[in-house]
């Protein structure tokens, strides 16, 4: 058997190398628990290692079964990439996108093995084989729809990217332009000139290499959901607040939404209204409960999502399981559940805060924080003893922009501060 | 867990401390951008840390003071009110208004310096008093009102006002109030001008006819607003 080293087939084992090792370190450092579009993201990327593998072990042996296989990895990768692309900005997993993909995957593993398919070519002085004929056209469908179906997942993942990943999805999205747009030119390129073939590798590479780096770096970049989770509150069956946790500011005008969790928080232990997992929709998003012996949860998204129910569930199992001794205890002591933090970052980890992107309306320190000069915090608490009325004049002066307005207070209460009606009757004396 | 006294947390409020200092409008972003350039943390770090802080109500939503918020507080809009209705008024006759409400004298004045910073009124001092008016009064205008609103002043001005040049003894017998108490108030009006002396020694006195007709005005107001009462 010959050995053919040529660029060609190093090149596509240094792709299944680059693709293999972004799905081992992505993977072990990141694995929400039982996401199913973490599986297709994952057998999606495993297709495109074995497609890489298969045509570099055909060029390497010149063995037209390798290739003949490899186009059956790209029919794999095509579907797996739809469903993993789909679920995570449609939260579905059927789309008509399927038909056709799934119409002509049959006829591209039949064409596949039928004689002529393959052929020897010589790309750049270098021995190798290529797709020919009905199957070369379906293969190029299937790998151009690819690259185009992709680009359109990470431009949209760039466009919704919250503030927290924005930076991280400007990489994510200059990798997937370097590994598709020079791909595409040079693949057509490649008709007429064949090394352009191993040009077009090597973009791959390179892009390929920043994608896995980044998504190595940032796994939330994949999870860019087509919702936005506001925020999450565990109660006790007496409707204490356990714990807590913001993703987004937004304000919620709906007051059935108020009057809602108020209800929520003061209804009585023995009232079962919902028991196992409910949604409870309003005007600017959706409540989805979940109560069992011991606790209520309520979490409030944009959009109704089985997939936050299943983690809900999941969530609240675990929470019951690690917070027991509290919990039957009938603890309200927030401090207690603090570590409820920890597994809200282990279930809802998916969701990128986008507290930051909030950025509208001004923010200032709030009354625990800020500070004033210490000069003028003892005028001013020679001034208003009250401590309520000093944290408000505080909280004024940190809003008012103005800065002389401290010492044009100051200078007004020298002024005033003794005008009697007394001191009239004096004058007229 | 994030603590809000560990050192990175600190050196970010310090950023915002800082950007708030410089009277600049801190948004989380202006925040996370500064502390990237002033604080030696990851970007996820400060992330976290301005979420922790968001998370955390330590860094709130808020408006900048503008002139609608400022009469958002209840205490403010009323002092307003009161100086809208009672206008001319001085410092202390605002404040024993006041007091029957919560707060303290430098609660009124703080409220005061804003409605004067936010031009809502405006103030004017005569002698040891300072009269506040609403920002569309005539500062004349005030000063006279303000003299009106004094009963022994608001008498002699009327009388003189239908009866036209009188004596100082004459005011002395109409007017039921101590001599030296008149004398002091027609010295002072006619320093402001108010009235005018006629004669040796000027025994005599009347109303400016400059100021006559808003004076005949805002007495007439005076009626009224006494009438209605």
């Amino acid at each position: 058997m010959v050995i053919n080293w040529s660029p060609e087939s190093i090149s596509n084992f240094i792709l299944s190398a680059v693709m293999v090792f972004g799905l081992i370190f992505f993977f072990r450092k990141y694995s929400p628990p039982n996401l199913r579009v973490v599986l297709y993201i994952k057998l999606f990327w495993f297709g495109g290692f074995l497609f890489f593998l298969l045509e570099g072990f055909g060029i390497l042996f010149m063995e037209p079964i390798f290739n003949q296989f490899s186009g059956v990895t790209i029919f794999w990768a095509a579907i797996m990439l739809v469903l993993a692309a789909n679920h995570t900005l449609n939260e579905s997993y059927t789309t008509y996108i399927l038909v056709p993909l799934v119409a002509m995957g049959p006829l591209l593993c039949y064409i596949a093995f039928q004689p002529g398919a393959i052929y020897s070519v010589l790309n750049g002085g270098y021995p190798s084989l290529a797709w020919a004929g009905l199957y070369q056209v379906l293969t190029y469908v299937f790998v151009f729809f690819e690259i185009f179906f992709f680009l359109v997942w990470i431009i949209k993942i760039y466009k919704n990217a919250p503030f927290e990943i924005k930076r991280d999805s400007t990489v994510f999205l200059f990798g997937a332009l370097v590994a598709t747009v020079p791909t595409v030119i040079f693949n057509i390129i490649f008709f007429w000139i064949s090394w352009y073939i191993i040009a077009a590798n090597v973009a791959f590479i390179i892009g390929l290499s920043i994608i896995s780096i980044i998504i190595h770096k940032e796994p939330k970049l994949l999870f860019v959901l087509p919702f936005t989770p506001y925020r999450i509150i565990l109660m006790n069956r007496q409707g204490n607040v356990l714990h807590q946790h913001i993703w987004s500011q937004a304000e919620f005008k709906d007051p059935a939404l108020t009057q809602f969790l108020g209800a929520l928080q003061y209804a009585p232990s023995q009232t079962e209204f919902s028991r196992g997992v409910k949604e409870v929709r309003f005007k600017e998003g959706v409540l989805i409960l979940h109560e069992t012996a011991l606790i209520r949860v309520g979490l409030f998204v944009s959009k109704a999502s089985k997939l936050l129910q299943d983690l809900l569930q999941k969530f609240c199992g675990q929470f019951e399981a690690q917070f027991q001794k509290p919990l039957t205890e009938a603890n309200t002591d927030s401090a207690e559940y603090e570590a409820a933090h920890e597994l809200i970052i282990k279930y809802f980890s998916i969701f990128p805060s986008r507290l930051i992107d909030e950025g509208k309306k001004p923010l200032f320190l709030s009354k625990k924080v800020y500070k004033i000069p210490a000069t003028l915090e003892t005028k001013l608490r020679e001034i208003v003893k009250d401590e309520k009325a000093l944290d408000s004049i505080k909280c004024e002066i940190q809003r008012s922009f103005e800065k002389g307005l401290p010492s044009e207070f100051l200078e007004l209460y020298e002024e005033l501060k003794d005008q009697t009606e007394e001191s009239e009757e004096e004058d007229s004396k | 867990m994030m603590d809000l006294n560990s050192a990175l947390v600190q050196e970010v409020l310090a950023v915002a401390e800082g950007i708030i200092s410089e009277n600049r409008v801190l948004s989380a972003r202006l925040l996370y951008t500064e502390a990237r350039r002033q604080v030696r943390g990851e970007q996820k770090a400060l992330l976290a840390i301005i979420n922790f802080l968001l998370e955390h109500r330590i860094l709130v939503e808020g408006s900048k003071l503008t002139k609608e918020l400022v009469l958002s507080n209840l205490h403010r809009r009323n002092i307003y009110e009161y100086i809208r209705t009672n206008r001319g008024a001085k410092f202390s006759t605002i404040r024993d208004a006041y007091e029957g409400t919560t707060g303290s004298s430098g609660q009124l004045i703080w409220h005061l310096q804003l409605l004067l910073k936010f031009n809502y009124v405006k103030r004017i001092k005569f002698k040891r008093f300072t009269i506040f008016l609403p920002m569309d009064m005539d500062e004349e205008e005030g000063l006279v009102t303000f003299f009106t609103r004094d009963p022994l002043n608001n008498k002699i001005l009327k009388l003189l006002n239908t009866q036209g040049p009188l004596k100082r003894t004459d005011l002395y017998e109409a007017l039921d109030a101590p001599r030296e108490k008149i004398h002091y108030r027609v010295k002072v009006l006619l320093e402001t001008n108010l009235i005018s002396a006629l004669g040796e020694g000027e025994k005599e006195v009347y109303i400016n006819p400059e100021k006559i007709t808003s004076l005949t005005d805002i007495l007439k107001k005076n009626n009224e607003a006494g009438g209605k009462q």
